[in-house]
């Protein structure tokens, strides 16, 4: 049964990934193509925790006491390495979005528009 | 000094310029000044670094904190890191002296240079780590300071849209890199790179984990997933869109360096994982397929989008186009040979690149635009700058004694052992290229006759004409580079790329290097 679940979980998240790539890639929104690039950068951060997470109970924290023998610790402690890669991955991901809302923003700021074949059309008829 | 300090000192200068900057009221001087010093000191580091990779035998290696692998995150840097160290930093110094003079009449220098000080952070650091998810942080300094660095006219529309573009194409191809770190993860359990290479060749390594379910099909997925991350990082045919709006829209010498060393560096991040880490792959012939494939329809479709380009900046991004798909289809050949061509193509490029980018923005900086008829007559009026230009597309066509010529001939040396239609290629494309830039060439000599010798007369008239020195002087420095690097190219390749090739294939002394520190570590422990 928790089995079952965990598949599911996890072929979700992957249908979230593709998800957002394609959201990226069609939306012409600018904000929402920001909102799908979130969308999927979350989903790729919850596989990672998935592949630290333990299918026992208790779970213990990844610190190790004396109270436990060590065997039991490595069956049952978090692996801490995915949660770390994933606290980057999550900083990194804010400085992105910063960033391309400031674009987003400064653009909207210039011509009035969030609008990707705005932008195009904006760009490509200022070079004709 | 420390290996591990060589993209430290960019970082380190890149984080304190803005508040020297308000420190000092913005003087133009004290920034121009704290910048050149912080790029100097980089470059000093990485010709030590140079010197010292290639007078050891080993790979060089640093343990951040003196956590040693596969427990903290290593540098490891051999001499195929460390030719492309060199020339990296020498190219962003030389972009950062050219920027001086080529922004003088814009705000803002301050975030130019912290930005152009991060990307150089994110560049040597991509190129000297030996763990994969630190290449991932890397690659995210390095995109994140682009993306900025590449809208730098903020008041230009073409310039966001650039960095827009720019932006949300690499932030989903990082994603995508990282989750394959996420199946090399789960199936490995280590992410240093040492260590996994000595799991993929059954070498035992001090503490680490078991392999878990299949490590064939986790290194299917981490391959198609890492690819897809170049394809988009270094502009490779169904990722290359957003190239030519990022490059026209981005200040000149920050599409020199991005032309040259950010592209490389997903170039390089192939090289290392398929020559060093996982040679001899059982789906290799697959990967080169695809390599071969879409490495000649990028070169195709590089050089003909280079016949139609109106713009100076677009025929250069095309260029770029066309040369990373010769180093893409290299990559699948796998021989030593091929490594080789892969590293000098890289360094010959990045340098004639930059070259043919300086010189297009000294007309950029005298006419103000960047369109070539706009531009037609102006290489009569600076006639230095003009032969200057001649140099670095002759070099980059290919003319036997500059720099690109060997490149590309180790090139077709190297797709001849695979197959002679492959090397026609890089012959057929490079032709195409040649009357592409011998085209624009024209324009910018003779002027087009067929509009009108009044308009064109005025559109002189308004030039400020002459010669703009202080650009010319760094171009000169590329010149002399390009110049002497074609003609030292058998003793270069002889002393210098044929040991990096062989020692960046030599996997068993890349995890030797890293497993007898760590060894040594635990038992004195």
């Amino acid at each position: 049964m928790i089995s079952l679940l965990l598949a599911y979980i996890t072929i979700t998240l992957f249908a979230m990934v593709l998800l957002g790539i394609y959201g990226v890639a069609t939306r012409s929104n600018l904000i929402k193509k920001i909102i799908m690039l979130n969308v999927m950068g979350d989903a790729i951060n919850m596989l990672f925790i998935l592949i630290g997470y333990r299918l026992v109970f208790p779970v213990f924290p990844p610190i190790y006491e004396s109270h436990i023998t060590f065997e039991e610790f490595l069956s049952r402690a978090v692996d801490p390495v995915p949660q770390a890669l994933v606290l980057t991955a999550v900083v990194i991901g804010m400085a992105m979005n910063i960033l391309l809302t400031t674009y987003a923003i400064q653009f909207y700021r210039l011509h009035g528009t969030v609008d990707a074949r705005d932008m195009a059309e904006i760009v490509g008829g200022e070079e004709e | 000094m420390e290996v591990g300090l060589v993209p430290i000192i960019p970082l380190g200068f890149a984080f304190f310029l803005p508040f020297t900057a308000i420190a000092t009221r913005k003087n133009r001087k004290v920034i121009v000044g704290y910048a050149l010093v912080a790029l100097t000191t980089a470059f000093l580091a990485s010709l030590w670094l140079f010197g010292k990779a290639y007078s050891s035998n080993e790979p060089l290696v640093y343990a951040f904190g003196n956590w040693i692998a596969p427990i903290g995150i290593v540098f490891e840097v051999d001499r195929f890191s460390a030719t492309l160290v060199l020339t990296a930093s020498l190219g962003f110094l030389l972009a950062g002296i050219y920027s001086a003079k080529y922004l003088s009449e814009w705000n803002g220098l301050e975030f130019f240079y912290t930005f152009l000080l991060g990307l150089e952070a994110g560049n040597l650091g991509a190129f000297m780590t030996g763990d994969a998810f630190n290449l991932f942080v890397m690659f995210e300094v390095m995109g994140a300071s682009a993306y900025a660095i590449v809208g730098f006219y903020r008041t230009r529309s073409e310039a966001i849209e650039g960095a827009f573009k720019y932006g949300i194409s690499g932030a989903v191809a990082t994603s995508l890199y990282f989750l394959a770190l996420g199946f090399v993860y789960a199936s490995l359990g280590t992410l240093n790179m040492a260590d996994l290479s000595a799991k993929f060749h059954g070498i035992s390594f001090p503490v680490t984990t078991r392999l878990f379910g299949d490590p064939t099909l986790a290194l299917a997925l981490f391959f198609a997933l890492t690819i897809s991350m170049v394809i988009v990082k270094s502009a490779i045919f169904p990722g290359h869109y957003w190239l030519p709006s990022a490059y026209s829209g981005a200040p000149i010498p920050v599409g020199a360096v991005l032309s040259g060393f950010i592209e490389a560096a997903g170039i390089y991040v192939l090289a290392r994982y398929l020559y060093t880490l996982f040679h001899g792959l059982p789906f290799g012939g697959t990967l080169s397929l695809v390599f071969f494939t879409l490495g000649a329809a990028t070169a195709f479709l590089g050089s003909i989008m280079m016949l139609v380009q109106r713009d100076v900046k677009r025929l250069i991004a095309y260029s770029t186009i066309l040369h990373m798909g010769y180093l893409f289809m290299t990559l699948g050949v796998g021989t030593q040979l091929a490594l080789i061509a892969v590293d000098f193509h890289l360094v010959n490029h990045a340098i004639a690149k930059m070259l043919l980018f300086f010189t297009v923005g000294a007309f950029i900086y005298r006419a103000g635009t960047s369109r070539i008829e706009e531009l037609a007559g102006i290489g009569r009026a600076m006639p230095v700058n003009a032969f200057l230009f001649g140099i670095a597309t002759l070099s980059l066509v290919g003319v036997p004694p500059l720099n690109v010529f060997f490149g590309k001939m180790l090139i077709f040396d190297a797709l001849m052992q695979v197959s002679p239609w492959l090397a026609s290629v890089v012959v057929i494309t490079s032709a195409i290229a040649a009357w592409a830039y011998f085209k624009a060439f024209i324009y910018l000599w003779r002027g087009k006759p067929s509009e009108g010798h009044g308009h064109g007369g005025e559109e002189k008239a308004k030039w400020n004409t002459g010669e703009v020195w202080t650009l010319n002087a760094v171009e000169v420095v590329l010149a002399i580079l390009v110049i002497a690097l074609g003609i030292f190219a058998p003793v270069l390749i002889d002393k210098i790329f044929h040991p990096a090739a062989a020692q960046a294939m030599d996997w068993h002394g890349y995890i030797e290097a890293v497993k007898r520190i760590a060894e040594g570590m635990l038992s004195s422990h």
